[in-house]
C-alpha cells in the first residue's frame, strides 16, 4: 500500500512517499507564500523519483506548520507526533528526539513503537533555534554549513556570549570581533552558548539509550558534536534529517489504514 | 564647588557639569569604535569647555552606567540605579516610580526619597528594550526617533505577536508584504513595547504614575503607548534631557558624597 506524507515549514516543505512502510521517493521544495503550490510541488518532486503516479497513492497525511492549507490531504497530524513516529522507525532504539529548525526547537520523548510520551519546545524565542546561526552567519559572512566547521577549530578559547537573547547574542559577538578576536574562536563560543540552550531543552524530557537528531540543524557538525560531548552519548542521525516529519507523516497515514 | 556626572550607556555617553548644584552644562556623544576611555574623556573635556572650567578646578567626579568600571579618571564609580533614583528625585514633580529605558535594558524602580526601594527588570532579553525598536525600525527604512511622530497618524490596529525581537521582525517584513501601513505597523511595534514594560509596572503593584528617563523617553509614540497599555501617567522630565537624569544624578551624589567628607 502507497501512502505520503508532507511537512509544510516555515522554510521547506517536504513529501516523502513509502510503500508498505518503506520510503521510496522524497522531494523538498521551499516553501512560498502559496502553501497549497508548496505542497504539491513536494509531491511532485517525490513521485518523480518513486516513479509512481498520483493515483497510485492512497492516503495523504499533512503535517507541520502549514498543513491546514493542504487540500489534498486526507488528514492531518502535528509535526510531533510525525517526527517521533519517523525517527523511530529509522532506529528503532531511538527514545529521544530533537527537531530542529529554522524558528523552532523541539524535544521529544517516545516509546518503543514512537509513540510521543513527552515534549517540549521553543518557538517563541530565537536563541536556541536555527535562526540564531543563520543570523551568525549573516554577521560573519560566510555559509551555513561552513559554520560547523569553523566552530571546532576555536576550541581552545573561551569567549562569553549571551546565551539568552540572539539579539544580545549578536551583540557579544560584534565587541568580539571589533576587538580583534579570532572567527573561529567567537564561532565556538557562539554555538557553546545555543549547545546550552539546546541541552536544557533535552534534560526536560530526558534521555534514554539513542537520541535522533533531525531538522535541519542536524545537519551542522558543531552543534552535534558539542551535543554528544555534553549529553555523552552517541547521536543518530538520519541519511536525510530534514524529511524525517514527512516521512512520520506517511507512516501514521500507512497505519491508520491498516 | 564643581561636580561632574558621567554616564557611560551602551550607545551614548552623557556628561553632567553642576556648579554650587546647578547645572551648567551637558554634552551628549555616541559611542563608537575606539577606545572607551578616550571618547568618555573628550565628552567629558567637551562639557567642561562648554561650562567654561578648567579640568583641575573640578572637585569630584561620578562614573556611571555599564561602562563605568573603564573610567580611571572619575574619582569613584557608582551603579546606574543609584543614580538614577538620585537624578529622578531631583526633577519637578515628585513621582514614587520611574522607568528607564535604554538600548539595552527596562527598569521600573520606587523611588524611596531619592534612593531605589524595589526593582525590576528585563530578563536579559533585547524584547521590551530600546535594541527592539532600533531592530524594528530597520525594515520599515524609518529612524526610531521618527517612527514616534508617524505613529500618531495610525487609524488601524493590528498587532505583532511574536515576543522575540528576531521573530518579531520577521513577522514585520510580513506585515509590510501585506501591504500594512507604516504607521500602522509602528503603532503596533510600540504597543508591543509597552506591554512589556506594563508587565514590568504590574509586578510593581499600584502605579498611578511614573516619571520616565532615558532616551528612549523622547519619543511621544513610545510614551502613549505605555500610558494607554498600562493605564497610568506618563511623565517625560522637561527641565533637562530625559537622556541625562542619570548623569545628573551621579553629579548630585557626588556633591553629596564630597559635603559628607568635608564635614567629617
Amino acid at each position: 500500500m502507497i501512502t505520503a506524507g508532507i511537512d509544510v515549514g516555515s522554510l521547506s516543505t517536504k513529501a516523502v512517499i513509502v510503500a508498505d512502510g518503506k520510503p521510496v521517493g522524497s522531494g523538498i521544495v521551499l516553501t512560498s507564500p502559496d502553501t497549497e503550490a508548496s505542497a504539491a510541488n513536494s509531491m511532485n518532486k517525490a513521485l518523480q523519483q518513486s516513479g509512481l503516479a498520483r493515483n497510485d497513492i492512497l492516503h495523504v497525511t499533512g503535517t507541520g506548520y502549514g498543513r491546514i492549507n493542504i487540500s489534498f490531504a486526507d488528514k492531518t497530524t502535528t509535526e510531533i507526533a510525525c517526527h517521533a513516529k519517523g525517527a523511530n522507525a529509522q532506529n528503532g532504539l531511538v527514545r529521544t528526539i530533537l527537531d530542529m529548525g529554522g524558528q523552532d526547537c523541539k524535544a521529544i520523548r517516545c516509546d518503543e513503537q514512537g509513540r510521543v510520551v513527552n515534549f517540549v519546545m521553543n518557538d517563541k524565542c530565537a536563541a536556541g533555534t536555527g535562526r540564531f546561526l543563520e543570523r551568525i552567519a549573516d554577521l560573519i559572512d560566510c555559509s551555513l554549513e561552513e559554520l560547523g566547521p569553523m566552530s571546532l577549530q576555536g576550541v581552545n578559547k573561551h569567549l562569553p556570549i549571551s546565551s539568552t537573547c540572539a539579539v544580545f547574542a549578536e551583540e557579544d559577538i560584534r565587541k568580539l570581533i571589533r576587538a580583534g578576536e579570532d572567527v573561529n574562536a567567537i564561532l565556538a563560543g557562539a554555538f557553546d552558548s545555543l549547545a546550552i540552550r539546546i541541552q536544557a531543552l533535552i534534560d526536560r524530557v530526558g534521555t534514554e539509550e539513542t537520541l535522533c537528531f533531525s531538522g535541519g540543524v542536524a545537519k551542522n557538525v558543531g552543534i552535534v558534536t558539542r551535543l554528544e560531548k555534553s549529553l555523552g552519548l552517541k547521536i543518530f542521525i538520519p541519511i536525510d534529517p530534514q524529511i524525517i516529519g514527512a516521512f512520520g507523516a506517511a507512516l501514521i497515514g500507512w497505519e491508520s489504514m491498516q | 564647588m564643581i561636580n561632574v556626572g558621567l554616564d557611560i550607556g551602551s550607545q551614548f555617553v552623557k556628561t553632567v557639569v553642576l556648579k554650587d548644584r546647578i547645572n551648567v552644562a551637558t554634552c551628549v556623544d555616541k559611542l563608537g569604535s575606539g577606545s572607551i576611555e578616550t571618547l568618555v574623556f573628550d565628552n567629558y573635556i567637551t562639557a567642561l569647555q562648554k561650562a567654561g572650567i578648567e579640568e583641575k578646578n573640578v572637585d569630584y567626579t561620578v562614573a556611571t552606567g555599564i561602562g563605568r568600571e573603564f573610567i580611571g579618571f572619575a574619582d569613584i564609580q557608582i551603579s546606574e540605579i543609584l543614580c538614577s533614583t538620585r537624578g529622578v528625585n531631583w526633577l519637578p514633580p515628585p513621582t514614587g516610580f520611574f522607568l528607564d529605558m535604554g538600548m539595552e535594558k527596562a527598569i521600573v524602580v520606587k523611588n524611596h526619597d531619592g534612593k531605589p526601594f524595589q526593582s525590576f527588570r528585563n530578563d536579559r532579553c533585547a524584547s521590551g528594550t530600546g535594541r527592539y525598536l532600533d531592530i524594528a525600525a530597520k525594515p520599515l527604512g524609518l529612524s526610531v526617533e521618527e517612527m514616534g511622530e508617524v505613529s500618531l497618524k495610525s487609524t488601524k490596529e493590528i498587532s505583532i505577536s511574536s515576543n522575540c525581537a528576531v521573530f518579531a521582525e520577521s513577522e514585520i517584513i510580513s506585515l509590510i508584504h501585506q501591504k500594512e501601513k507604516t504607521e500602522d505597523i509602528v503603532r503596533a511595534i510600540f504597543k508591543s513595547m509597552a506591554s512589556k514594560v506594563h508587565s514590568l509596572i504590574l509586578k510593581m503593584g499600584n502605579v498611578k504614575n511614573l516619571t520616565m528617563i532615558g532616551g528612549f523617553a523622547k519619543n511621544v509614540g513610545l510614551v502613549k503607548a505605555i500610558e494607554l497599555e498600562a493605564g497610568c501617567e506618563v511623565i517625560v522630565p522637561s527641565i533637562i534631557d530625559p537622556q541625562l537624569v542619570t548623569a545628573l544624578g551621579a553629579a548630585l551624589i557626588g556633591s553629596e558624597n564630597e559635603k559628607t567628607t568635608a564635614s567629617l
